[in-house]
C-alpha cells in the first residue's frame, strides 16, 4: 500500500508542477510594445490600433554579442484594424512573430479625428480591465494627426522614442508647468464623473516626411513631436484646442502646476522672462447673491532670467513694477482659459470639482444647469508674484 | 570505566571468560582470543617468586613508561619475602583500573590502549593506564578561520580534546561523561556540560539516543548526528536542514557550553557536536564575540542576505524573465531580452546548466592539490564563464546570477548549512520554472513550516522567531555590546534559579 | 501532534485572519455601497465586530475556554449537540472552500492566467495538509514569523503610494447621509469579523488564558484600523470610481507605487502577502473543522481526517459557483445574515449553559481537548 501511495505521489507531483508551463514567456517570445495609437478608419466602424515595439538589438545600452547595435532601428511600428481593440490585437499575431506585451507601455496617442467623432469612451474598457496594462500612462492626443504617423518617427537624443515623450512630461514638463503627468486613469476619471471633463495633452509632429527611416538620426535638424497645447473634451468627444496661454491658466486653475517660467511679460521697452520656481495655488469657491464665486489665489517665488526692458533693476519701485507685471500676466493666462471656457458652451475648466468640494449641498441643486451658474460666476484674483534674485546682473546691458 | 551500549555488550559477550589465575596460560588464552594477532606486545616476567606478564598492544603505549613504571618496580619487589600477589599490584607506580575478572573487561581495555598485569595466583588482572599515540598537532582549524581569535582547533584524540575544553572552562562545575557506540569500531563518546546550566531533559535524551545506537562502525561525528538526530521517527523523517552544530574550535563549544548546551566529542574526530541547536546560531561565528559589536551586527545581516540571496538569487531570475516581465524595470528588461536573443535554452536549462557546472568546480576545488587548487578554480569560472557567454550558450546575466549566488553560499561560517541551501536551491528553481513567483512562495512557505516544526533533541528549532522570544535577539541577529544589561552569554533554556525562560511554546 | 499556542500567537493569528481576507476585498465592497465614507463604515464594523466578539468570549470565559464542540454537547444533551457540531463543522467547511476560490481567481486573475485552477488550489492544499498534520502550533509559529514582515509589507505599501494620494478625492463625505454608512458596514461586518467564531474552537489550546479577552479585543481593533487605513489611502490613490468597480482594490492601488525610475510595479509584494495571508486564514479554519471531527468522532488525533477533508475543499472550491460574479453576489448579499445566524445560535447555547449551571461541570479534566 505504501508503495502504491508513493508511486502515485511520484506521478502526480510532477504533473501538477509542469502544468504551471502553460503561462510561461519566455524574454525572447516577447515584443514589449512601448506605446500605442487610435485611430479611425473613415466610412467604417472599425478602429486601427498601432503598436510601437522595441527592438532589443537596438535598443539596449549593451550589445552582448559582438558586432551588433548601431544600425538597427530600436523600435517597430505596426498597424492593424478591427471593430474593437482585441480584435485589432489579436490580428498582430499575425503580423508579429512575438506574443504582445504590454506591462511597459509609456503611453497612449489618440488620432484627433478619432477624438472628435468617435469619442474615447471606447478605449476605456480595455484599458482597465486587461491584467497587464496600467492605468498610470500617458495619454495624448495628436493634433491634426494620425495617432500612426506620431508613431513612425524617430526622436533625437533617445533610442527610445517613447521614453523621450514621456521624459518631456516628467522630466521636463513642457513648458506648461505640470507637476505630474495627465494620465489615461486621470482622462477617465473626469469621464465618469459629473462633474469634470477630460482634458488631455496634445502632440505635435514637427518632423519633416521622411522621419520613419533610421538614416533621419544622422540628420541635424528636425524630426520630432513637440507637446502643444492641451485638448478639450466634452464627454468624450474632443471639442477644441486650448491654447497654449489657455492651457497654462488651466493649469493654475486645477493646482497642478509646478514651476514654471513666465516668458513674454511685457514691460517698458521689451519683455521679460521670470521663472518660477515655487508655486503655490488654491481655489476657493462661495456663493454669493445666487451666483458662484471663485476666489482664485496663487503665490510664487522666482528669479530673473531675461530681460530686455528698460527697468532700472537697482530701483525696488521698478521691481516691483516688474512684479506687477508678471502678476498681471498671469492672471492674463487664467482669464483667457475662463474666456474660452465661455464661449464652448460646458465648463471645461475643472472649477466645478472646486464647487463641489466646498458646498455640496448647493452643487446638488445647480448640477444640472451648472453652465448657466458658471457664466454668471465671478472671479477674484488673487495673485502675488516675489521675485528674489536676477541673476548674475543687477541691470540689463543696454541700461546705459 | 566506559559504559557500554548494548549492542556492543552483546558483540563482546563471547569473550566473558573467567581469568585462571595462572598468569602463562591467561596469557596465552588472552593472545589466542585475539586470534595470535602480530601486535600484542608480551612481556613475560615467569622467572621471579611471584610471575607475571604485561601485555600490550604495539605502539599504543610509551616502552620507557612500561618499563619504569610496571616493570622495574614488580621486578624489585619480587625479592621481598612476605608479599602477596594481590599486593603486587599496589607497587605499581602508575594510574590503574582493574580488577579485571572476565576477559570481556580485559579485552576491551587492552583495546582502549591499557596495559594489561596479569600476576601468578590471582584471579583478576589490572590494566595501567598509558595510552600514547601518534597524533596531530594542535593546529589553526582547517575549516573555521577567524581572523582574531585562538587559533587552536580539536585534534582527533579524545583526551587532548578534553584538555583543550578544560583549559577555557575552569569550572568546577564542568562535566564529561562517557559513552560507547559501534560494534566494531566501539568509539569513546564524551558528552561535556555544565552542571547547574544545562537542560535535563536533552542531556537524559541525548544519552538515551546515544545508548540506543545499533550500528557497526562510528569513524565521525558525522555518523553519530545521523544516527541521533530526530529523523527517523515516523513524523520527521526527512529534513534538509541539520540540527546539530558542527565545529572544530574549542573556543566555540566553551561558549555553547556556558550557554546551557551539550557537546559531544567523539574520538577520532575533530569536529565536535553540540546540542541543541537554532536555526540562528548558523550565522554566528566565534569571531562576533571577538570583534566590535557594530560590525559583528552589520556582518550577522550580511550574512543573512547572502543565505537568503544564494537560495533565492537564480529562482527570482528565472521567475522574473519567465513569467513576471512586468516587475523589471523596463531598460533592464530591454537589456536582458537583448542577451537572450539567440540563446538557444530557456532561463531555465541555462540556469540548471551554469549552476551543475559551477558545482562541479566547487567539488573540484575541494579535492584538488593545494598547489594547483586556486589558480584551476579562478580560471575554470572565469574562463569557463566568458567562454560559454561568447559561444553563445548562456547570456551574461545569467553568470552574473550564478557567480553571486556561489559567492554568497561561501559567507555561511558553517559548511554542513550551505549544503542544505545548495539543495534547496535546486528544487526552488525547479518550481520557479514551472510556476514562476508562485512557485517560489509556495515552496518558501513549505520551508517555514517544516522550520518552525522541527526541533532539535525536543527544543524548537526556529526560536528565537517562533516563538518569539525577544531577549533572545541580543544574540540572534544583532550583537549586543557585551556592556549591555543581562548578556554576556544567554541562557536560552534554563536559568540559574531553575526556572523556564523560554515560556513560549 | 502538538496544539498549544501562547496568547501572543493567538492575537497575531486573529489580526492575520482579519487582516488577510480582506484587504484586498473590503475596499471594493464598501466603497460599493458607503461612497467616500467607506472607512468609516470599516470602523464602525470594527465597533460592531470587538463587541460581538468581547461578548462571545466573555461567555466562552465562563466556561473556562473550552472549546465549542465540548460546550455545545455539553449543554444540549448528545445527540442536538453533535448536531449543532456537525452543522458548525460545514458552515466552517463551506468558508474555507470559499477561502480557497477567493484565491485561486486573484492567482488566475492576475499571475498566472493560463494555468488552470486545479494547480493553484492544489498547491496551498498541500501547504495545508503539511501545516495542519503537526498541530496548532505549527500554524501558531508560522504566523508569529510571517505577521510581521506582512504587516511592515502592507503598511510599507499605504505609505509608499502616498505620493499620489489625493485629499480631494475624499472629501464629499456625507452626502447623502449616514444610512450609506452603515449600510457598507454591513458585509463588511460578517466577512471578516463573525468569522472569528472559527477561534473559539483553538481558543481551548492557549496555555495561559488569563488576559485573553484583552488580546482579543486589541487585536481585532488594530485590524480593523489597518483595514481602515488601507481603505482610506486607496480612496484617496484611486478616487470612488475606480475603487467600487475594481475587482482587486488594493492591488489596483498597490500598482500606483512609482517613486523613481526603479521602484515601479512593486505591487507584487503585496500580493505575496495577501496570498500568504489567505493560506494562513484556510488553514485556521481547516484546524477547525479538523478539531470539530475529532470530537465528534471521540479519537485521539485528526491525523485520519486531513485528507478527506482537503478533497472537500478542492471539490467545493471549485464546484460551488460557476464563476465570480455568482461568487461575489452570493458571499455580498448572504455572508452576514448566515454566520450571523450561526452566531446567535451558538451565543444562544452558550447562555442557556449558564442560566442552567452547566458551566460548572467544565473541570480541567472535561477540557478533553486541550493538548
Amino acid at each position: 500500500m505504501k508503495t502504491i501511495r508513493l508511486l502515485l505521489l511520484t506521478a502526480i507531483f510532477p504533473t501538477v508542477l509542469l502544468s504551471g508551463c502553460g503561462d510561461k514567456m519566455e524574454l525572447d517570445q516577447l515584443a514589449i510594445v512601448v506605446a500605442m495609437g487610435i485611430d479611425q478608419v473613415e466610412d467604417s466602424d472599425d478602429i486601427e490600433v498601432s503598436f510601437q515595439i522595441i527592438n532589443p538589438h537596438g535598443a539596449s545600452a549593451r550589445v552582448a554579442t559582438e558586432g551588433g547595435g548601431g544600425e538597427d532601428a530600436s523600435v517597430y511600428t505596426f498597424t492593424t484594424r478591427g471593430k474593437t481593440i482585441v480584435e485589432a490585437l489579436d490580428k498582430a499575431k499575425n503580423i508579429t512573430p512575438r506574443r504582445l506585451f504590454f506591462s511597459h507601455i509609456y503611453y497612449l496617442v489618440i488620432g484627433e479625428s478619432f477624438a472628435r467623432e468617435t469619442g474615447i469612451s471606447r478605449l476605456f474598457d480595455f484599458v482597465e480591465r486587461d491584467e497587464q496594462m496600467r492605468m498610470e500612462f500617458l495619454a495624448f492626443i495628436a493634433k491634426e494627426e494620425t495617432a500612426r504617423n506620431i508613431l513612425r518617427t524617430f526622436t533625437p537624443l533617445d533610442e527610445n522614442p517613447a521614453k523621450s515623450v514621456r521624459d518631456r512630461v516628467l522630466v521636463a514638463s513642457g513648458s506648461l508647468g505640470i507637476k505630474k503627468n495627465i494620465s489615461l486613469s486621470d482622462a477617465l476619471r473626469a469621464y465618469v464623473s459629473d462633474n469634470e471633463h477630460p482634458i488631455i495633452l496634445g502632440l505635435r509632429n514637427i518632423s519633416s516626411e521622411d522621419s520613419s527611416e533610421t538614416d533621419v538620426l544622422h540628420r541635424i535638424d528636425e524630426h520630432s513631436f513637440s507637446l502643444d497645447g492641451l485638448a478639450v473634451f466634452e464627454n468624450d468627444r474632443l471639442k477644441d484646442w486650448f491654447t497654449t496661454e489657455e492651457s497654462q491658466g488651466w493649469v493654475f486653475l486645477n493646482g497642478m502646476v509646478g514651476d514654471r517660467t513666465v516668458f513674454d511679460t511685457p514691460c517698458e521697452g521689451g519683455y521679460a522672462g521670470v521663472r518660477l520656481h515655487k508655486l503655490t495655488q488654491s481655489t476657493n469657491a462661495s456663493v454669493k447673491d445666487g451666483r458662484p464665486v471663485f476666489e482664485i489665489s496663487l503665490d510664487g517665488t522666482g528669479y530673473l532670467l531675461e530681460t530686455t526692458c528698460t527697468l532700472d533693476l537697482t530701483d525696488p519701485d521698478d521691481m516691483e513694477a516688474l512684479k506687477e507685471a508678471v502678476s498681471n500676466e498671469l492672471e492674463k493666462e487664467i482669464r483667457s482659459t475662463i474666456e474660452k471656457t465661455r464661449t464652448l458652451g460646458f465648463d471645461a475648466t475643472g472649477l466645478s470639482g472646486v464647487f463641489r468640494d466646498h458646498h455640496p449641498d448647493k452643487w446638488q441643486e445647480w448640477k444640472d444647469s451648472w453652465f448657466g451658474h458658471f457664466m454668471e460666476a465671478e472671479f477674484i484674483y488673487n495673485i502675488n508674484v516675489d521675485i528674489n534674485l536676477t541673476g548674475m546682473r543687477y541691470n540689463a546691458a543696454d541700461e546705459e | 570505566m566506559v559504559k557500554q551500549t548494548a549492542d556492543i555488550e552483546e558483540v563482546m559477550k563471547v569473550y566473558d571468560e573467567p581469568l585462571s589465575g595462572n598468569a602463562e596460560k591467561d596469557v596465552a588464552r588472552l593472545t589466542a582470543m585475539l586470534g595470535q594477532s602480530d601486535d600484542i606486545q608480551v612481556g613475560h616476567f615467569l622467572k621471579g617468586r611471584i610471575p607475571f606478564s604485561v601485555v600490550h598492544l604495539e605502539a599504543m603505549n610509551n616502552e620507557e613508561m612500561i618499563a619504569d613504571a610496571i616493570n622495574s618496580p614488580l621486578l624489585h619487589v619480587q625479592n621481598q619475602p612476605d608479599i602477596l600477589p594481590e599486593f603486587l599490584f599496589e607497587k605499581i607506580e602508575g594510574t590503574q583500573s582493574g580488577p579485571y575478572y572476565s576477559f570481556k573487561e580485559i579485552i576491551r581495555s587492552l583495546l582502549h590502549g591499557e596495559v594489561i598485569v596479569f600476576v601468578q595466583g590471582c584471579k583478576f588482572a589490572a590494566g595501567v593506564i598509558g595510552l600514547l599515540v601518534e597524533m596531530r598537532n594542535v593546529d589553526e582549524p582547517a575549516n573555521q578561520t577567524v581572523i582574531r581569535g585562538p587559533k587552536e582547533g580539536f585534534v582527533e584524540g579524545i583526551n587532548v580534546n578534553t584538555s583543550l575544553l578544560r583549559r577555557r572552562l575552569r569550572n568546577p562545575q564542568l562535566r564529561f561523561r562517557k559513552l560507547s557506540a559501534g560494534r566494531s569500531t566501539q568509539t569513546e563518546i564524551r558528552l561535556c556540560y555544565l552542571e547547574d546550566e544545562a537542560d535535563k531533559e536533552v542531556l537524559a535524551e541525548i544519552t538515551r539516543r546515544i545508548e540506543s545506537v545499533k550500528t557497526e562502525e562510528v569513524y565521525e561525528s558525522g555518523m553519530l548526528e545521523e544516527l541521533i538526530d530526530d529523523y527517523g521517527t515516523k513524523h520527521r523523517w526527512y529534513s534538509p536542514f541539520p540540527t546539530a552544530q558542527v565545529t572544530e574550535r574549542p573556543d566555540t563549544v566553551s561558549s555553547e557550553i556556558q550557554e546551557g548546551k551539550i557537546a559531544v566529542i567523539v574520538d577520532g574526530s575533530p569536529m565536535c557536536l553540540v546540542y541543541p541547536m537554532t536555526f540562528l546560531s548558523y550565522f554566528h561565528s566565534a569571531e562576533d564575540f571577538y570583534q566590535r559589536f557594530d560590525f559583528a551586527s552589520f556582518i550577522r545581516f550580511i550574512r543573512f542576505a547572502a543565505f537568503l540571496i544564494s537560495l533565492y538569487l537564480p529562482s527570482i531570475y528565472i521567475s522574473v524573465t519567465t513569467f513576471h516581465p512586468e516587475l523589471v524595470a523596463t531598460d533592464l528588461l530591454i537589456n536582458l531580452a537583448a542577451q537572450r536573443e539567440g540563446i538557444p535554452f530557456p532561463a531555465f536549462v541555462e540556469t540548471l546548466l551554469m549552476e551543475l557546472i559551477f558545482e562541479i568546480l566547487r567539488e573540484g576545488g575541494v579535492r584538488m592539490p593545494r598547489t594547483i587548487g586556486p589558480a584551476i578554480s579562478i580560471v575554470g569560472a572565469i574562463v569557463l564563464g566568458d567562454s560559454a557567454v561568447r559561444a553563445g550558450l548562456v547570456s551574461p546575466a545569467i553568470v552574473i546570477v550564478v557567480s553571486l549566488t556561489a559567492i554568497s553560499s561561501f559567507v555561511a561560517p558553517a559548511y554542513n548549512f550551505s549544503i542544505s541551501a545548495r539543495i534547496l536551491r535546486f528544487v526552488m528553481m525547479a518550481f520557479a520554472a514551472t510556476t514562476g513567483l508562485f512557485g517560489v512562495m509556495i515552496f518558501s512557505a513549505l520551508l517555514l513550516i517544516h522550520l518552525c516544526s522541527l526541533e532539535s533533541m525536543g527544543k524548537p528549532y526556529f526560536s528565537p522567531l517562533a516563538p518569539i522570544n525577544l531577549k533572545h535577539h541580543k544574540d540572534g541577529f544583532f550583537r549586543f555590546p557585551l556592556w549591555a544589561k543581562n548578556v554576556p552569554f544567554l541562557k536560552p533554556w534554563i536559568r540559574h534559579d531553575g526556572k523556564k525562560e523560554n515560556r513560549g511554546t | 501532534m502538538k496544539n498549544s499556542i501562547n496568547r501572543w500567537q493567538f492575537g497575531l493569528l486573529i489580526i492575520n485572519f482579519i487582516v488577510g481576507s480582506s484587504l484586498l476585498m473590503a475596499p471594493t465592497a464598501a466603497t460599493s455601497l458607503a461612497g467616500e465614507g467607506a472607512w468609516l463604515s470599516m470602523l464602525l464594523a470594527t465597533g460592531a465586530g470587538v463587541t460581538l466578539n468581547v461578548l462571545l468570549y466573555i461567555l466562552l470565559r465562563k466556561y473556562r475556554f473550552a472549546s465549542v464542540y465540548v460546550i455545545s454537547e455539553l449543554v444540549t444533551g448528545k445527540i442536538a449537540g453533535t448536531l449543532l457540531n456537525i452543522l458548525f463543522i460545514c458552515a466552517v467547511l463551506h468558508l474555507t472552500s470559499l477561502i480557497m476560490r477567493n484565491f485561486a481567481n486573484f492567482t488566475n486573475t492576475v499571475a498566472l492566467t493560463e494555468t488552470s485552477s486545479h494547480v493553484v488550489v492544489w498547491m496551498p492544499i498541500v501547504l495545508m495538509i503539511f501545516s495542519v498534520s503537526k498541530g496548532v502550533q505549527n500554524i501558531g509559529r508560522v504566523n508569529e514569523v510571517l505577521l510581521p514582515l506582512m504587516l511592515t509589507v502592507v503598511i510599507g505599501t499605504l505609505l509608499l503610494v502616498l505620493n499620489n494620494f489625493e485629499t480631494s478625492h475624499l472629501v464629499p463625505l456625507f452626502e447623502d447621509g449616514l444610512f450609506p454608512l452603515v449600510h457598507g458596514a454591513y458585509p463588511i461586518l460578517g466577512f471578516p469579523f463573525i468569522e472569528m467564531l472559527v477561534f473559539t474552537a483553538l481558543a481551548t489550546f492557549v496555555t495561559d488564558k488569563k488576559h485573553l479577552i484583552t488580546y482579543t479585543a486589541w487585536s481585532i481593533g488594530i485590524s480593523g484600523i489597518i483595514l481602515a487605513l488601507a481603505i482610506v489611502v486607496t480612496i484617496g490613490v484611486e478616487s470612488t470610481y475606480f475603487a467600487s468597480r475594481e475587482t482587486y482594490a488594493t492591488y489596483s492601488m498597490a500598482r500606483n507605487i512609482e517613486i523613481g525610475e526603479l521602484f515601479q510595479r512593486v505591487e507584487a509584494a503585496i500580493g505575496i502577502v495577501w496570498l500568504l495571508s489567505l493560506f494562513i486564514k484556510m488553514t485556521v479554519c481547516l484546524l477547525g473543522v479538523l478539531l470539530g471531527l475529532q470530537h465528534i468522532s471521540k479519537k485521539d488525533g485528526y491525523g485520519a481526517f486531513i485528507f478527506p477533508c482537503a478533497v472537500l475543499v478542492w471539490a467545493m472550491s471549485h464546484h460551488l459557483h460557476p464563476d465570480i460574479v455568482d461568487f461575489s453576489d452570493f458571499v455580498l448579499k448572504n455572508w452576514t445574515l448566515y454566520w450571523g445566524a450561526i452566531y446567535i445560535v451558538m451565543t444562544g447555547v452558550l447562555m442557556t449553559g449558564i442560566l442552567l449551571g452547566k458551566h460548572r461541570k467544565i473541570t480541567h479534566e472535561g477540557n478533553r481537548l486541550s493538548g
